[in-house]
């Protein structure tokens, strides 16, 4: 098969994957947990919901990995990758 | 036997510190190399006490990248960021993928960013990585952790979901599930 009609179908399978995963996200989160939120916190958490972007997030949040991870856990969002 | 080196990223050993089973990493790699830079981002205290134990016994290693390896992390970050469909990768991660492809180590990871790199593009395709989904996988068909039917297959994977708040794929958990079956004949 031709590189580029491999690349294009490769691209649009982790185009479909990135919605499905938003959507598992957005389901599964505890949205009235992170509405309860400081602004920061709220707003990283559903900036990470929109994009599966845990380092962006932190940034947003003012904290580490680590315990932005556990933060996600309380607010019942899920690691899909 | 077990496999001789993974290196691993924050996000993998963050999440597989919260799992029951976590002991099985330990039976499944010789050593896992923890980079500076990953061990400086691990806080919270379920991971940083399993992780500096697994130091101390000498099963995870403490790594420290060379002035090489980090010039090399930072132009594969640029190179990604420059491409628009690959998601971003930061230096822990990218340093992950430069040493995993230098020492031949498998690269232990849960982020999206750094899987993509690998799948697309040509100089890192050599790069083997695996999520806990291919680790599961492995302590699975290599009988570290035993099962008689496909039900305890699937239970596996789900106390690693439950354990950890992580959700598999659905399609690649089922192919996970198949290999494991077809591999046992269970």
């Amino acid at each position: 098969m031709p590189k580029a009609i491999e690349d294009k179908k490769l691209l649009e399978k982790i185009r479909r994957e990135e919605e499905e995963f938003r959507e598992i996200r957005r389901k599964y989160a505890d949205w009235s947990f992170i509405e309860k939120q400081p602004p920061r916190i709220k707003a990283a958490l559903k900036y990470y919901i929109e994009t599966g972007d845990i380092r962006r997030a932190c940034k947003i949040a003012g904290v580490s990995v680590s315990i932005f991870r556990k933060l996600l856990r309380e607010a019942n969002i899920p690691v899909v990758v | 036997m077990s496999l001789k080196l993974a290196i691993s990223d924050t996000c993998f050993i963050i999440d597989w510190a919260y799992y029951r089973r976590r002991s099985v990493l330990i039976e499944i790699f010789k050593t896992v190399l923890v980079p500076e830079q990953v061990l400086a981002e691990i806080e919270d205290e379920e991971s940083i006490s399993w992780v500096s134990a697994q130091l101390a016994r000498g099963n995870m290693l403490l790594f420290t990248p060379s002035p090489a390896d980090l010039r090399k992390a930072e132009k594969l970050i640029l190179k990604i960021a420059s491409k628009p469909f690959l998601k971003r990768v930061d230096l822990p991660e990218a340093i992950c993928l430069v040493i995993g492809q230098r020492l031949n180590a498998i690269v232990l990871t849960e982020n999206r960013g750094a899987l993509l790199a690998t799948k697309t593009l040509n100089d890192l395709k050599n790069v083997v990585v695996w999520r806990a989904l291919e680790v599961l996988t492995e302590a699975i068909t290599r009988k570290i952790i035993r099962v008689r039917s496909r039900e305890d297959v699937e239970r596996v994977f789900k106390e690693y979901e439950d354990d950890t708040k992580h959700i598999f794929p659905r399609s690649d958990l089922k192919h996970a599930i198949n290999r494991v079956i077809k591999c046992l004949k269970l």
